[in-house]
């Protein structure tokens, strides 16, 4: 196997809330290969974007990182602000959830497209234009050449993401981190985003970090999953394995709740509660007080993440295929869509 | 009182319900909701025609000739995408937009175009369920305050007992919470824990009938399925009637008991939810079925339409679909195809009769292709099979 182009380790982010410093991101770890695309899933609230942030440099003021961030074997953590910037420019792009983000609403297409390449691959104007056409005909904007004079309100919201795409793409970067890409828009034209991610990066080679909490999204283009709750790991795999046989209560939980995996007519069955805020993480597994199947030693003991084979790693000590199914522990709740305990009725 | 003079109710049993002036019982058990004993429909939307107008634009026809009724108890699903209207026919059924053409009938009479005035007593049964649960809450109110409120507002104008009192506490039990909520404020609580607040909040003023405008989209996949188990539990148990707006086809799938597609302004294919699964009569049906990602079913890309939705404002003559359609012929550049009945198809046994309305050339053909399945969304990026594309082209 190739070494990994990311390898993030032990990744931790402390914010300050008003009752004091708490863990957003809580020991992280996973990698990208070159050309693979890993999928980050989970809850809102779960740690995505902050990962994404640390990885970028891009954290809040007051966040503190620590752990290491290998990409191409350099740790990226408490790197200097510039060569950081070089190095998002450059090598690692992002592809945000709102298009405008990363599209001044004011400047025409070509500036936005022409600057960048020309900052940092030094291109002349008439070589980044060429590029910048080729760069609008491969995420599929029609007429390219007569697009680079228009402003980006002149695009729907579909098209101006695939500029979006677009800019992150023309500096060839290694690793395109896309943080819901594809959220705020409809199916029809999420699909042709997801076709587009996936042969981008058969062309041109690079890997993709995408981050939704759409396990459809991520089971059409994900190679592997990264199942993240309360800023930590619980489980980790090839996409198919981990959506096909799901280890850890949680994923089990969310593969549940979603309107697909049961047959139609039959009620989508809600995890209990809901994903805690910093301020109420739970103790022992995160997971705890939402699980079907916690034992005494979940309230205490945070279970270690370990691997169970064939490159799948679980964050639980209880083995939901080797006990009682769920619906032992719900019969005592009374099957009620729940809420913190003493919100229970 | 803001009530305005209001008809003769005539054949419904609306009159039965207890008036605004009458004494009313308190109301502790949330079972006890009566539904409208409406022959058919409770509300209908019929020819509905909006068009809006601001300076320096063109017209916007956001809506034009949208037929569509709700039956007590009946839960209809309108999906289609961005811009295509839907929002605009919600609140066109609440009289929330002044209509350009057709009629509202709520519980057989006509609901006037009031816009944010306040309802007349035989409106206040039909409720809207916003997206964003945070703004339809007030922030400065403690829940329990609200839901009294609402409880206030169904039965006239009878404060209940106390803002966490037994009538609220049923209220918010009905949405599977606790007492103790009533005492915090919105902001204390998830988006999914708002919403089920919001809704517990309409169910107190009992209504009949729930326009619910995406009322799942901001939520995380564990709250949405609590939330639209919960809307479709509230309809299976108390009768009411839910047109439940969402572009979120696979949640719609599952508790629509019909479903209505809009495609730029017109209803393009309605329908019993299974029967439009199993053998979509539209082709942009069949594309936006395409279109949703099976968990589950990895490496999969789904199938895209090609093209954008044009502008509303200059809609493509012919079919409206016919620049993005796959099996796009001649005729469908030029004419408009009218509304016909579904054809058959393959519907599983034991469906109703009624199969529902389609506005497409050729969509007995389409019919047959059957269900929307793996293979097609594999072999073609339209999710067609290619012959059949490729033939017509
Ligand atoms: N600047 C900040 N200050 C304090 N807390 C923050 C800040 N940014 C994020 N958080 C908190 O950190 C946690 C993780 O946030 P993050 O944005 O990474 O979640 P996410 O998984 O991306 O969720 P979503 O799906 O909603 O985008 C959340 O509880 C969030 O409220
Ligand atoms: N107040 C308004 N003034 C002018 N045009 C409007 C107004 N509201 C909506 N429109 C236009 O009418 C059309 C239909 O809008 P509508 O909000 O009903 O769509 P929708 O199907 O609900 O979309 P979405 O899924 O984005 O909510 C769109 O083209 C929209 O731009
Ligand atoms: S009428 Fe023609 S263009 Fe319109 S949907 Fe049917 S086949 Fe396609
Ligand atoms: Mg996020
Ligand atoms: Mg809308």
């Amino acid at each position: 196997m190739s070494p990994d182009l990311l390898a993030i380790e032990e990744l931790t982010v402390r914010l300050r809330t008003r009752r004091g410093i708490r863990r957003a991101v809580d020991g992280v770890s996973f990698a990208v290969g070159s050309g693979e695309i890993v999928g980050l899933a989970g809850e809102s609230g779960s740690g995505k974007t902050l990962t994404a942030l640390a990885l970028l440099g891009l954290l809040p003021g007051g966040a503190r990182v620590s752990g290491r961030v290998m990409f191409e074997g350099r740790d990226l953590v408490g790197l200097d602000r510039r060569r950081l910037r070089e190095l998002r420019g450059r090598e690692i792009a992002l592809v945000s959830q709102d298009p405008m983000t990363a599209l001044h609403p004011l400047l025409r297409i070509d500036v936005q497209l022409t600057e960048h390449v020309r900052a940092h691959l030094g291109l002349s104007k008439a070589e980044a234009e060429a590029r910048a056409v080729e760069l609008l005909a491969a995420v599929r904007i029609p007429g390219p050449a007569a697009a680079l004079g228009a402003y980006p309100h002149q695009f729907s919201g579909g098209m101006r993401q695939r500029i979006a795409i677009a800019v992150a793409l023309a500096c060839a970067p290694k690793l395109l981190v896309a943080d819901e890409p594809t959220t705020a828009l409809d199916v029809t034209v999420q699909a042709g985003i997801l076709r587009l991610l996936d042969n981008l990066r058969h062309e041109h080679g690079f890997s993709v970090l995408i981050i939704t909490h759409d396990l459809g999204v991520l089971s059409a283009v994900a190679d592997r999953l990264v199942v993240l709750y309360g800023g930590r790991v619980v489980e980790s795999g090839t996409t198919g394995e981990v959506l096909a046989s799901p280890r850890h209560p949680y994923t089990r939980g969310l593969m549940r709740a979603l309107p697909g995996a049961v047959g139609a007519g039959q009620a989508m069955t809600p995890i209990a509660g809901s994903p805690p805020t910093l301020d109420s993480m739970p103790g022992g597994c995160h997971f705890h007080p939402r699980c079907d199947w916690a034992v005494e030693s979940c309230f205490t003991v945070v279970p270690a993440r370990r691997e169970i084979g064939g490159g799948r790693t679980l964050a639980c000590d209880v083995d939901p295929l080797r006990r009682e199914g769920p619906e032992t522990a719900a019969a005592d709740r009374d099957g009620e869509p729940g809420l913190e305990p003493e919100l229970q009725r | 009182m803001r009530t305005l003079a209001t008809p003769a109710v005539g054949a419904t049993s609306a009159a039965a319900r207890v008036g605004p002036g009458g004494a009313s019982p308190a109301r502790v058990d949330p079972a006890r909701v009566e539904p409208a004993r409406v022959d058919g429909a409770l509300l209908e939307l019929d020819k509905i025609a909006v068009t809006y107008r601001s300076r320096g634009r063109p017209p916007v026809q956001a809506v034009i000739g949208a037929t569509l009724s709700l039956a007590p108890g009946e839960i209809v699903g309108l999906v289609g995408e961005s811009g295509c209207g839907k929002s605009t026919l919600g609140r066109a059924a609440l009289g929330l937009v002044a209509l350009s053409g057709g009629t509202v009938r709520y519980e057989g009479r006509d609901v006037p175009a009031l816009g944010w005035r306040a309802r007349p007593d035989w409106l206040r049964s039909l409720q809207l369920v916003f997206q964003d649960p945070y703004a339809s809450l007030n922030p400065r109110r403690r829940v329990g305050r609200q839901i009294a409120d609402a409880i206030a507002l169904g039965t006239g104008c009878r404060r209940p007992d106390g803002d966490s009192g037994a009538e609220v506490v049923a209220a918010l039990e009905r949405v599977g919470l606790t007492s103790h909520v009533a005492t915090r404020f919105p902001h204390e609580f998830s988006g999914g824990q708002c919403q089920r607040i919001a809704i517990a909040r309409v169910l107190a003023s009992e209504p009949r009938c729930i326009v619910a405008d995406e009322p799942i989209s901001s939520l995380d996949v564990s709250a949405q399925a609590q939330v639209a188990n919960l809307l479709a539990g509230v309809a299976a148990e108390s009768g009411l009637g839910l047109l439940f707006v969402s572009h979120d086809l696979s949640v719609v799938r599952k508790i629509a008991d019909r479903t209505v597609v809009m495609y730029l302004g017109r209803v393009v294919e309605e329908g019993p939810t299974a029967q439009l699964w199993s053998a979509p009569a539209h082709p942009y049906t069949r594309s936006l079925i395409a279109a949703v990602p099976e968990p589950g079913v990895t490496g999969l890309l789904p199938a895209e339409i090609a093209g954008d939705v044009p502008d509303p404002a200059r809609p493509p003559p012919g079919c409206r679909f016919h620049p993005r359609c796959p099996l796009a012929v001649e005729r469908c550049r030029v004419d408009e195809p009218p509304e016909t009945a579904r054809p058959g198809g393959a519907a599983p046994s034991g469906e109703p009769a009624r199969s529902g309305r389609v506005r497409c050339w050729r969509s007995e053909e389409v019919v047959e292709l059957g269900k929307v399945g793996g293979a097609s969304r594999a072999s073609s990026p339209d999710g067609l099979p290619d012959g059949l594309a490729g033939a017509t082209q």
